[in-house]
């Protein structure tokens, strides 16, 4: 069995723990959830290239990963790529905002449109140094490489007892269910992947950061197994996957993989909160499924000979023929004809509700997408009759889009009333018009039938911490119809009708 | 006048069909209203609409009678539940070739493979334009609902829950040896894979089939059997997709080899349900 499992591991170290554990704030549109990690996977066939990005922010000499791999890496499968490659695959592919402006209704036709992105994404790790490697605990030395400022060990274990034992008595506390699954993967013929800072060669690179790890291997085999990540079942993780393939979109194939809500008009006070507005409505689409969902946040035909469009609007230079080749993607040297379509999902997982690794199929779906939101700027100029009319139209607007906005962050209506009411006190000089919309605002804002239950303005940054989805637990609205049942069991009621008729005429 | 709505209703009953699909159409509406399956009208016409025009080409070409209509509407559900395409011609192609292999794969006066199942390995073989989506049904409620199915077809003797059932208990039973015993994980690793909706509808519905599982009863355990074991051996160790639909697919070109030495009755949807 040597195409096993791919493994990557991010345990808690408990002394590093704490400095990982709140939220913080970082330049605009990056760093949008706090216990995120990001990954690209290239899969052509078995070949799989699997880049692990490498935000770590503690003393170099803490860090340290662990990741199960399905064979005996050689030291050519193994690399150091840089990190841009991944800012610039999360800036094309993140979720984006688009502006529009409505045409001034007193001039001639002109029209602008303009675009605007934004949502990045940056990621925290919480990982495990291991010390040097000792032969009491059963824990076998297959190789060890030093490569760019890392020094690469791989282990083979026989029990999940001896690595666990290993790792503790060199320091490192382990969260309690990483036994759990240590044993599964030592019994399904798996070796350890680990790597720690090579102290003396850390600062000859010439970055400031650590670069992201990159391996190759072959297994037939498409997944990419979290459960070790899970240090306990309140906490959960934000990961997110780029993939590269041949021929169309990848999903997984044991949860259900679920697009974004995409193309809703937003009011235009989302321009200066986007990314707050963005997370409120990931939360929101995590609780109403169950929390066991993975997302599509974009995909597309990314062919670099293709001439189509490769975004809309773009909110960063769709991925060249350099990242392909950074990325892993091999097959277009000597093909610049070869398709490579790009899939971006976003999985929020935790212990409890996602209890088996992640496992991934390409299928042959080439179908464009994108998580995009549309903001409309009002016109300026509206003295004039047709201004008139306008404004009318969009107090009606602005009230929709307060209710899309709504129901997609799950925030209460009533707090944005001011958003359509204002204007109208301020431009409409009709008072009965501006009573009338108002009225109707106050009608589609009740507060009690709207299911928004996010209502805490700093709900994201809760859910982003450690646990805080427990301390701020909205409801999961599941929409399942139940009542779909009863049909077949109408059925089922006929059949015994029926039986009860014939019954009664055999014994009449 | 109401009683004899009630009897024109309960004669409905009589063929197992309609039951069929009333729970197919509700998986069907289950999918695109609350699991947010792509709706794609096209799609489904184009299903629809090619599986009954084949199918009554087919019945007037071998004078068989129309009532056949129910198996090819059946047939069509099935396809749009499991099968994903982007194209419509795709879905016509799929549609014609599930319908014609009842009549050109014919052997002992029985077809060889289950028409959807056919349509749709055919299809994604010859095209590479159709897939499978086995993540599509997430594991909620969908449990629950195979359950009531399960059980209602037990309870009124549609098609061969004996096939089903032992499939999945033999599926069921390899998974929580080979999972939990021998690799040690949790018991929730196990019934996560386990309630994933795509294997019960496997099991429920197309595994059942009584047109096409061998018609001796110690021969349909057996072939069950086979069917379970494949499909776990490919999951587990080849790492593959969708394996109940290519295992059963495979053990289906066997059935009338089994026929042939295990005598059995033939199935006739006349007479499925028995009081």
């Amino acid at each position: 069995m040597k195409n096993i499992v791919l493994s990557i591991v991010m345990m808690t170290v408990l002394t590093e723990a704490k400095a990982f554990c709140g939220f913080y704030v970082a330049k605009a549109g990056a760093n949008l959830y706090n216990n995120k990690s990001e990954v690209i996977i290239v899969r052509d066939g078995n070949l799989t290239t699997l880049t692990m990005s490498n935000d770590f922010k503690g003393n170099v000499k803490d860090f340290a990963m662990v990741v199960p791999v399905p064979e005996l890496l050689r030291e050519r499968d193994i690399k150091v790529v840089n990190r841009n490659i991944f800012d610039k695959i999360d800036a094309y592919s993140a979720p984006r905002m688009v502006e529009y402006y409505d045409e001034n209704p007193c001039a001639d036709k002109r029209s602008y449109e303009w675009d605007f992105g934004v949502a990045e994404s940056v990621s925290k790790k919480n990982m495990v140094m291991l010390a040097a490697p000792s032969g009491q605990y059963h824990v076998m030395i297959e190789a060890q490489y030093t490569i760019g400022e890392y020094d690469i060990t791989i282990l083979s274990a026989e029990q999940s007892g001896g690595l666990e034992s290993w790792l503790k008595d060199n320091g490192y506390s382990i969260p309690d269910n990483a036994k759990e699954v240590l044993q599964p993967y030592i019994n399904d013929k798996l070796k350890f992947f680990v790597v720690k800072v090579n102290l003396n060669n850390v600062n000859s690179t010439g970055f400031d950061y650590l670069r992201p790890i990159q391996i190759t291997y072959s297994s037939s085999r498409f997944m990419l197994p979290i459960r070790l990540g899970m240090a306990n079942a309140k906490t959960f993780q934000d990961l997110v996957v780029y993939t590269f393939t041949r021929a169309g979109r990848v999903e997984c194939t044991n949860y259900r993989t679920e697009k974004m809500p995409t193309g809703n008009n937003i009011p235009t006070f989302v321009l200066n909160q986007f990314d707050s507005f963005y997370i409120k409505t990931f939360n929101k689409q995590y609780l109403r499924n169950n929390k066991n969902t993975v997302f599509l946040e974009y995909a597309w035909n990314v062919t670099p000979s293709f001439a189509g469009v490769k975004c809309d609007p773009c909110v960063g230079d769709p991925p060249m023929y350099n990242e392909f080749v950074d990325a892993g993607v091999s097959w277009l040297t000597g093909d610049p004809n070869a398709t490579v379509f790009f899939t971006r999902l976003h999985v929020r997982y935790s212990r409890n509700d996602f209890p088996q690794d992640l496992m991934f199929q390409a299928t042959p779906n080439t179908e464009n997408y994108q998580a995009r939101y549309v903001i409309t700027h009002p016109a300026t100029y509206t003295d004039c009759d047709k201004g008139k009319e306008y404004l009318k139209q969009l107090e009606e607007r602005k009230v929709d889009e307060v209710l899309e906005f709504c129901k997609l962050t799950g925030e209460r209506t009533k707090k944005y009333e001011w958003y359509a009411v204002n204007l109208t006190k301020s431009r409409a000089t009709d008072e009965g018009n501006s009573r009338s919309i108002k009225q109707k605002i106050i009608d589609m804002f009740d507060p009690d039938s709207n299911s928004g239950n996010t209502n805490d303005e700093n709900y994201y940054a809760g859910a982003a911490t450690i646990g805080g989805q427990d301390n701020n637990p909205p409801k999961s609205g599941s929409d399942a119809p139940l009542y779909l049942l009863l049909l077949p069991l109408g059925v089922m009621l006929m059949a015994f009708y029926k039986k009860l008729v014939k019954f009664k005429t055999l014994h009449l | 006048m109401i009683m004899r709505l009630f009897h024109s209703i309960s004669r409905i009953t009589e063929d197992a069909r309609y039951f069929q699909i009333a729970f197919l159409g509700v998986f069907l509406i289950y999918g695109v209203h609350s699991l947010h399956w792509e709706f794609k009208p096209l799609i489904i016409l184009s299903i629809i609409g090619t599986a009954l025009i084949s199918q009554y080409a087919f019945c007037r070409i071998y004078g068989k009678p129309l009532d056949a209509l129910r198996s090819a509407i059946i047939t069509s559900m099935g396809l749009s539940i499991l099968m994903k395409t982007q194209f419509w011609y795709i879905a016509v192609l799929a549609s014609f070739l599930a319908i014609a292999s009842k009549y050109f794969l014919r052997i002992n006066g029985k077809h060889v493979f289950n028409p959807a199942n056919f349509g749709l390995m055919a299809t994604i073989f010859m095209t590479k334009m159709a897939w499978v989506s086995p993540g599509q049904w997430g594991s909620n409620l969908v449990l629950l609902y195979f359950l009531a199915a399960a059980g209602s077809m037990l309870l009124l003797k549609v098609g061969r829950i004996d096939t089903g059932l032992v499939f999945l208990g033999t599926y069921a039973l390899c998974q929580v040896v080979y999972s939990n015993l021998y690799l040690g994980w949790p018991a929730d690793y196990t019934l996560h894979k386990l309630s994933n909706g795509a294997l019960l509808l496997y099991s429920f519905f197309m595994i059942t089939d009584p047109s096409t599982t061998p018609n001796n009863q110690t021969a349909r355990i057996v072939w069950s059997i086979s069917i379970a074991l494949l499909a776990f051996y490919w999951a587990e160790f080849k790492y593959m997709n969708g394996t109940p639909i290519k295992a059963l697919f495979i053990v289906s070109l066997c059935t009338p080899l089994v026929d042939r030495l295990c005598k059995g009755q033939t199935f006739s949807w006349k007479y499925s349900l028995k009081f």
